[in-house]
C-alpha cells in the first residue's frame, strides 16, 4: 500500500517558545484509519494544522500524494478534508446553505454542487433537516455536519480532529459508520481522539504524542504487543496479592479487585487460582485481560493531570 | 469565492434582526424627535431637515464599524478563519468577501434615511447623481476605517469604545448635530479634519435647492473620503496577516 501522507521531522515552535511539535515523522498508508492519541497539549492539534495548511511549521516536510505540501494550497484544498475540533459553521444559516458555502470555497459549483450537497447530507444522516438553521439542531447533528462540509470536495485525506466530543451515542455511532464507510471508499483518515476505545474500533495504525514527540506508533496490535502485557483481574473478599507469585510485571489495585500483569497470562491465572485456592477466600471475579490501549496509553503518558 | 463569501455575510447580516433596528429604526427615530424639536426652533423648517437628515445619516454610517469588528471578530475566535484557510480560498477573498456586504448595507441604510427625509420630510435631494457619489464615497470611508479598526481590535467592547469615539467625537466636530458655523472657531478648525464634517458639506452642497450644486465641494468631499476609505482599505491589506495569525 502507498504512504498518502509521509510526514518528516516536523518542529513547532509558538511565539511564546512553547514546544509544540519535536521532529515528528510518521507515514500514513492508503484508505487506512490513522489514530493520533495524546493528553491535553501533546500537539496533536498543531500537527492536524499543519497537515491541513492552516499553520506552517518551523522545519521538516510533509508529503501529500507524492508532492510536497509546503506552501501548496491547490494540493491542500483539493485533496484534505479538515474537521476542526470545534463546531464551525454559521449557526443562522441553515445546513444547507453551510454546506453550499463551504462547498464554494473548495471549489464546487453548479450541478455538481447541489449533487455533493445532496450526497453528504444522505452520508450523515441530515437531510430532512438540511433546511433548519443550525442553531436548532442538536450537538450529534451539528457534529454531523460539521464533518460533512468536509467533505463535500471528495478529498482523498480527511483530517478529524475529535469528531466525537461530548456527543450522544447514536450520532457516534453514525459518525463511526461514516468512517468505516470512507474506508471502505479507498479514503485515508487521519482520527485524532482522547477516547482509547475509539482508536481501538476504528483506528488501522496509530501514533501516540506526548510532549510533542512520538512515545509508541505503529498497527494497533502492534503497539498493544510492544508495551502492553497481558493480565489477570481477581476480585475476591478479603485478599491481597501474595508477594511470591512469579513472573509478575506489575501489580495494581482496579475497581474492587487487582489487576496482575505478566508476560505468561496462563502461569499467571494458574499461580493465582492455586493461592485462592489455598488460602479459601471467597472469589467474585477471576479472568484474563486482554491488553487494552488505554492502560498502554496511561503506562506512556503517565497519570498526571494536562490541563493545557 | 469573493461572490459566495459576500452573499453569506449579506445573509448573516440580514437574518439578525438588531440589523433592522440598528441600521434604520433608530436612525429614523432620531431624526424624528431632532426634526421635531428644531423644527419648532427653528423659522425656517427646510433648512433644519437640510441639516438633520444628512447629518443623521452621515452620524450613523460611522456606527457600521461596530458590525464589521464583530463579524471578523466572530470569524476568527470561532475558527472559522482558520476553516478556510485549509479551502482554496484565497486570503484577499476573504477580506473582501467581509468587507464588500458593509458597503451594501451602508448604500442601503443611507437611501433608506435620505429616502424617508425625502417622502417625509419633502428633502431636497438635489443633484441625485452627486448625492450618490457622496453615500458611495461615504460608505467606502466608513468601511475602510472599520475594517483596518476590524484588523487590529482584540475585542468587540474595545473596538465599540473607539467607534463611539470617531461616530461621536466626529459627529459634533463636524457640525453634524449643529449647524458647523455655530461652532466654535476652534472646533471649527479641527472639524475640518473629520470625515463627518466632508459627508455632510458635500451632501449639503448636493442637495440644497436653491444655492446651486457646488460642484467644487461635492468633488472635494468624495475624493477625501475616498482617500480616507483608502488609506483604511490599505492599513486593512497590510494588518491582515496580523488579523489572521491570532486566530490560528
Amino acid at each position: 500500500m502507498n504512504a498518502v501522507l509521509k510526514v518528516d521531522q516536523i518542529v513547532k515552535t509558538y511565539g511564546t517558545g512553547r514546544l509544540a511539535v519535536d521532529r515528528i515523522g510518521f507515514q500514513v498508508k492508503e484508505g487506512i484509519c490513522f489514530g493520533l492519541l495524546g493528553p491535553n497539549g501533546a500537539g496533536k492539534s498543531t500537527l492536524m494544522k499543519i497537515i491541513s495548511g492552516i499553520i506552517q511549521a518551523d522545519q521538516g516536510s510533509i508529503t501529500l500524494l507524492d508532492q510536497p505540501l509546503a506552501t501548496n494550497r491547490e494540493l491542500i484544498g483539493k485533496h484534505v478534508g479538515y474537521v476542526p475540533q470545534d463546531v464551525t459553521l454559521y449557526e443562522q444559516l441553515t445546513g444547507r446553505q453551510n454546506l453550499h458555502f463551504f462547498g464554494k470555497m473548495y471549489g464546487l459549483n453548479g450541478s455538481q454542487l447541489k449533487e455533493r450537497i445532496s450526497e453528504v447530507l444522505e452520508k450523515v444522516g441530515l437531510t430532512d433537516r438540511a433546511n433548519e438553521p443550525v442553531m436548532s439542531y442538536s450537538g450529534g447533528m451539528k457534529r454531523r455536519i460539521n464533518i460533512a462540509a468536509a467533505l463535500l470536495h471528495k478529498p482523498k485525506l480527511v483530517v478529524l480532529d475529535e469528531p466525537t466530543v461530548g456527543i450522544d451515542p447514536q450520532s457516534r455511532n453514525h459518525i463511526f459508520e461514516m468512517i468505516r464507510q470512507m474506508k471502505r471508499e479507498g479514503t485515508t483518515i487521519i482520527y485524532s481522539t482522547h477516547y482509547m476505545e475509539e482508536a481501538e474500533a476504528l483506528c488501522d495504525e496509530l501514533a501516540i504524542i506526548d510532549h510533542g514527540k512520538i512515545v509508541a506508533e505503529g498497527p494497533l496490535y502492534e503497539v498493544l504487543e510492544q508495551h502492553a502485557l497481558p493480565a489477570v483481574y481477581v476480585e475476591a473478599d478479603g485478599w491481597n496479592p501474595p508477594s511470591e507469585l512469579a513472573a509478575v510485571s506489575r501489580i495494581q489495585a482496579q475497581n474492587k479487585g487487582w489487576l496482575i500483569e505478566g508476560e505468561n497470562a496462563l502461569q499467571l491465572l494458574h499461580d493465582v487460582s492455586n493461592d485462592l485456592l489455598q488460602s479459601g477466600h471467597r472469589v467474585r471475579a477471576l479472568q484474563l485481560q486482554q491488553p487494552s490501549l488505554d492502560s498502554v496509553f496511561m503506562k506512556l503518558t503517565g497519570a498526571a493531570l494536562r490541563d493545557e | 469565492m469573493i461572490i459566495s463569501i459576500f452573499a453569506k455575510e449579506v445573509r448573516l447580516i440580514f437574518k439578525d434582526k438588531s440589523t433592522y433596528f440598528w441600521l434604520f429604526a433608530l436612525p429614523i427615530l432620531f431624526i424624528v424627535i431632532f426634526a421635531a424639536i428644531f423644527s419648532n426652533l427653528s423659522d425656517n423648517q427646510g433648512e433644519a431637515i437640510a441639516q438633520i437628515i444628512p447629518g443623521y445619516t452621515v452620524m450613523f454610517v460611522f456606527f457600521i464599524m461596530i458590525s464589521m469588528v464583530q463579524s471578523f471578530l466572530r470569524d476568527r475566535e470561532s475558527g472559522m478563519l482558520a476553516r478556510l484557510r485549509s479551502t482554496l480560498m484565497p486570503p484577499y477573498h476573504f477580506l473582501l468577501g467581509m468587507w464588500l456586504p458593509h458597503v451594501l448595507v451602508l448604500i442601503i441604510q443611507s437611501t433608506v434615511l435620505l429616502g424617508f427625509g425625502y417622502l417625509v420630510y419633502g428633502l431636497q435631494l438635489g443633484n441625485v447623481l452627486a448625492v450618490i457619489a457622496l453615500v458611495l464615497a461615504l460608505a467606502i470611508c466608513a468601511t475602510g476605517l472599520g475594517l483596518a479598526l476590524s484588523m487590529i481590535a482584540s475585542s468587540l467592547n474595545a473596538a465599540i469604545g473607539v467607534v463611539q469615539l470617531i461616530a461621536m467625537g466626529g459627529a459634533i466636530l463636524g457640525g453634524l448635530w449643529f449647524p458647523f458655523e455655530m461652532l466654535p472657531d476652534a472646533v471649527q478648525a479641527i472639524g475640518r479634519f473629520t470625515p463627518q464634517y466632508w459627508g455632510l458639506q458635500g451632501l449639503q452642497s448636493a442637495m440644497i435647492n436653491g444655492s446651486g450644486l457646488n460642484v467644487a465641494t461635492v468633488w472635494q468631499a468624495v475624493f477625501l473620503l475616498l482617500g480616507i476609505g483608502v488609506v483604511g482599505l490599505a492599513g486593512a491589506i497590510a494588518l491582515f496577516k496580523r488579523y489572521s495569525s491570532k486566530g490560528l
